[in-house]
């Protein structure tokens, strides 16, 4: 491993409200690395920080401690003219493209916008170049002359899309891309994702709670729960063979070709606040098999299946399974 | 066939209940349906259609469930999957121009009296929305929502409609329900409102209940435990359920047969265990094809602590 | 705790600029002793009024002065008649209040109710007729439309008095005029904001229980939309003075609206700005009660001036 991650985030913190009864830690010290031209499908529950992270690792919001290196070096502070430079290589998709679009400009104009802004070339070239991303996104000619209501969804998503990679950014945050859309249009925009990549080889962080979603998409997946990562790796091995209770919690709850899974894992109650932290790791009051230790330290990485799949659970010693140790421990 | 316009009072329906009129005669006879088939079905929808401003939204939907039955609807947005149950109930604005029948029990109810459309809403058939932060009136109390609908259509106030109001959401499954009864949707999560919405709908005992794209937002282990309660639920008080969704894998759970819609029409009907092997439409396959086949969505729970199983009851957080 | 300090000092600090808003205009416009004693007095009875006053202060002395003396408590001493200009203006008081106090409860009764029906049916004849009343009402200025009803009442039909405050059906002609505008105001509001919350899910969700329209208008909507109006309730009261100061004039109703116009007219600084001073206080007490409305109103607010939700 030489290669040098496009994006690095270490260690990365995020605090909000002052008061102490009410501060909310919404990213407690998260390492995540995006390589270049790869997927990195980052999951978890709501309120677990994933998109507060995405803002984070654009610098669209200030991190309370931990850095981000964009292609070797720190990322410029937010709002600075160097930073405003890098936004051309780091752009970023949310969930409501009706909300992320102007709906009074029809699309092929907002597709243009950032070509004007970082100063792409002739009109003549613009005009080209939007023409190509339309072409790219699978939208035609027309359409692109529509405003962003007289669209669908998808449609919408597909703009929004191209207007991201007009500038032909090496890294996108995709916040919940798909979410608004029903299955099938879905799948659509999700291989659009997949086409884009292999022709641009453009690096993408897909943030998302929908597991089918990310499967679709990702060469890497990272889980997220209560404002850390716990379990991190290959796709396949992640979403396969997951080692980490709470991610064979999740997979478990994902209804599959004949509806839920008998035997699925359980979880009680509701997804705990980020204002009501316990010591220890913080999957351990509804982790059933929580020992002693989880109530006390918070559990290290450790490799699991193979050395890139690492998994944060003091339940998966070096050589035993989980339940081996739940069992020798209680 | 008359066309007429929601709302409207043109034609008066015939009594409720379950005395039918012997005039009725099945149309449309499904092709799969053999136990049934001499009862009337709870609900019967004839070449419904639906236009906005000369646009057609409904191409003449047929459709029909039988009393206790859970059916499907799945399609797309854009499909008329939910504006089919809105305009059985009368619920689409005056603009809407609906055609076409829908029986409730043998009765004519499109177009029924405003009176009996009313009895009906939240009577016979109750509803679930998505998104039920935003489905929920923000400023009244979870406890007023349920005991307006007591109070509507079973007479209860005061004291015995507080009392079961609360029962209905020890029902659904929300803890400490007495207290809960005095919050507002804004103090509940997302998976909780939509469990006050569903005790919402099953407060005045309905025939059938309408669940329409309930778990869309949600977690998926948050929408794991709504279907858990759906299915419970159904098992318990014997309604029938309708589940209109775009997740193949979210009626394939609760469903035993499932209607496929798109662009106004019903593409196929087809039981949700052939649905993955046997589907003739082209439509259906591409969404067969689109949901992704993560076989059963079942894990290696091998990895799984000492009991393979891992339930925790609620209350454990605070018990610690 | 901490939001009552805030709101305090934020309302002293605007009577603090209104009075001084007073002292800049009043003593920067004209010379009092000329305004009151007029050109015609000896030069050595103005001078005598200015000394008797501190008018031959530097207007910086003067200022620090006036300040000093409102700080204390005291208003001053009205400059024309020489009584207290607390009892001139608080005599003023109930007299306003007997034509402004029925002009709004009838106007939020009408505006309410007006918006409600226009709201019920969107774009039928009664809305629209509703709508084209509301957009009268609201641009013909208050003198005009006072003039006007004199015109119809007290000179074509004779039988209401045009002016003056000798007997209550004195009152009904200034009530109307000043009711009207904000009539008009409330009934557009009430039903913009009843048709953006008609628009909302829950709406549907309170016919898809089988709550009868007209009841998801009263219990569903309307509480939704009583939250947006709470805000144009301070607006309202601004109106409502601002018209008095007009419908007075124009009815010879001796409230405080014709004492101030007297008053600014003979720069009499002391009654001018009591009179202010009584303005602002009543725009800073209606936005106390907006705001004590806006928690009744919205559970969410609630919560959090409580210290946190459930």
């Amino acid at each position: 491993m030489t290669a040098v991650p496009l994006v690095e985030a270490r260690d990365l913190v995020k605090t909000y409200g002052s008061r102490r009864q009410h501060a909310v830690r919404a990213v407690n010290g998260v390492t995540l690395k995006l390589m270049r031209g790869e997927t990195l499908g980052l999951v978890g529950e709501s309120g677990c920080g994933k998109s507060t992270l995405g803002r984070l690792i654009l610098g669209l919001e200030a991190a309370d401690s931990g850095s981000v290196e964009f292609d070797g070096s720190p990322l410029a502070p937010a709002g600075s003219a160097e930073w405003r430079r890098s936004r051309a290589r780091m752009q970023m998709v949310f969930q409501d493209p009706l909300s992320a679009l102007d709906r009074l400009l029809p699309i092929a104009a907002q597709v243009r916008e950032p070509l004007v802004i970082h100063r792409f070339g002739s009109p003549a070239q613009m005009d080209e170049r939007v023409a190509d991303l339309l072409n790219a996104v699978g939208l035609t000619a027309a359409q692109g002359r529509r405003l962003p209501g007289e669209l669908s969804g998808g449609q919408r998503q597909r703009a929004v899309l191209a207007r991201a990679l007009a500038t032909s950014p090496d890294v996108l945050v995709c916040d919940e891309p798909t979410s608004a859309l029903d299955m099938l249009v879905q799948a659509q925009v999700l291989d659009l994702f997949a086409e884009i990549q292999a022709a641009s080889g453009v690096a993408i962080l897909f943030i998302s709670h929908d597991l089918r979603a990310l499967r679709r998409v990702s060469d890497r997946v990272a889980v997220m729960y209560l404002g850390s990562i716990v379990e991190e790796g290959p796709a396949r091995q992640v979403l396969e063979a997951p080692r980490h209770p709470y991610t064979q919690a999740l997979i478990s709850s994902v209804p599959g070709v004949h509806g839920l899974n008998p035997n699925r894992i359980l979880l009680g109650g509701e997804p705990p606040s980020p204002t009501q932290r316990r010591p220890g790791c913080a999957f351990h009051p509804r982790c059933a098999g929580a020992v002693q230790a989880c109530g006390q330290t918070v559990p290290a990485f450790r490799p699991a299946s193979s050395p890139s799949h690492r998994v944060a659970c003091h339940l998966l010693p070096t050589g035993g399974t989980p339940a081996a140790i739940a069992r020798t421990v209680a | 066939m008359h066309m007429l316009t929601a709302n409207s009072q043109g034609r008066p329906a015939g009594p409720m209940g379950p005395d039918v009129g012997p005039n009725i005669a099945r149309l449309h006879p499904r092709p799969d349906e053999a136990p049934a088939a001499s009862s009337v079905p709870l609900i019967d929808i004839r070449n419904l259609t639906v236009s906005f401003g000369g646009t057609r939204i409904l191409r003449g939907i047929d459709l029909a469930i039988d009393a206790g039955e859970s059916i499907g609807v799945i399609g797309g947005s854009g499909s008329g999957k939910s504006i089919t149950w809105l305009a059985a109930m009368g619920l689409l604005p005056k603009t809407a121009q609906i055609g076409g029948s829908v029986l409730l029990r043998g009765s004519e109810i499109l177009g029924a009296s405003r009176s009996t459309l009313e009895r009906l809403r939240g009577g016979t058939i109750g509803i679930v929305f998505q998104d039920a932060a935003a489905a929920l009136n923000p400023v009244r109390s979870v406890g007023w929502q349920i005991a307006e609908v007591l109070r509507l259509h079973r007479g209860m106030t005061g004291q015995p409609g507080q009392e079961e109001a609360k029962r209905l959401l020890d029902q659904v499954g929300i803890p400490e329900a007495r207290r809960r009864l005095s919050s507002y949707p804004f103090e509940l999560s997302g998976g909780q409102n939509q469990r006050v919405m569903i005790a919402m709908a099953l407060a005045a005992r309905p025939a059938i209940l309408i669940a329409d794209e309930p778990t869309t937002g949600l977690d998926v282990t948050i929408q794991a435990q709504i279907l858990d309660l759906l299915r419970a639920l159904r098992r318990e008080m014997g309604m029938a359920l309708v589940m209109i969704s775009h997740d193949l894998g979210v009626v394939a759970d609760v469903c035993e047969r499932t209607y496929v819609m798109d662009a106004g029409v019903v593409v196929e009907e087809i039981s949700v265990r052939d649905l993955h092997t046997s589907a003739k439409h082209s439509y259906t396959r591409r969404l067969v094809a689109a949901a992704p086949a993560w076989s059963t969505g079942g894990y290696p729970v091998d990895h799984v602590p000492s009991h393979g199983r891992m339930s925790v009851p609620a209350t454990v957080e605070n018990a610690a | 705790m901490m939001f009552v300090v805030v709101r305090l000092a934020r309302a002293l600090l605007t009577i603090l600029i209104v009075v001084s808003f007073a002292f800049v205009v009043l003593r920067l416009s004209g010379d009092p002793a000329l305004a009151i004693l007029t050109n015609e007095a000896p030069p050595e009875a103005l001078l005598a009024f200015r000394q008797s006053w501190g008018l031959d202060q530097p207007v910086l002395v003067q200022y620090l002065t006036y300040l000093r003396t409102i700080l204390s408590g005291d208003l001053g001493v009205s400059m024309r008649d020489g009584r207290d200009a607390f009892t001139v203006v608080a005599e003023r008081i109930p007299i306003t209040l007997a034509i402004t106090i029925p002009a709004l409860v009838i106007s939020i009764a009408i505006g309410v109710t007006a918006g409600i029906c226009a709201a019920f049916n969107p774009n039928s004849r009664l809305d629209r007729g509703i709508m084209l009343a509301a957009v009268a009402g609201f641009t013909v200025p208050s003198f005009v439309l006072g003039l006007l009803l004199v015109l119809v009442f007290s000179v074509w039909l004779g039988i209401l008095p045009s002016g003056g405050a000798q007997h209550w059906t004195n009152a009904i002609l200034p009530i109307v005029t000043l009711g009207v505008g904000s009539a008009a105001t409330l009934a557009r509001y009430t039903r913009a904001a009843l048709l953006e919350v008609l628009d909302r899910p829950y709406v549907r969700t309170a016919s898809a229980k089988g709550v009868p329209w007209r009841l998801t208008i009263l219990s569903h909507a309307l509480p939704n939309a009583a939250i947006p109006m709470v805000t144009i309730l301070g607006f309202l009261v601004g109106q409502l003075i601002a018209g008095a100061v007009v419908v007075e004039n124009v009815f010879s109703w001796p409230g405080v609206g014709r004492l101030l116009v007297a008053s600014v007219a003979s720069r009499d600084l002391a009654v001018v700005q009591c009179l202010l001073f009584f303005v602002a206080a009543t725009m800073i007490a209606a936005n106390i009660v907006a705001d004590i409305l806006y928690s009744l109103f919205d559970p969410r607010l609630r919560a959090s001036t409580h210290g946190g939700g459930a």
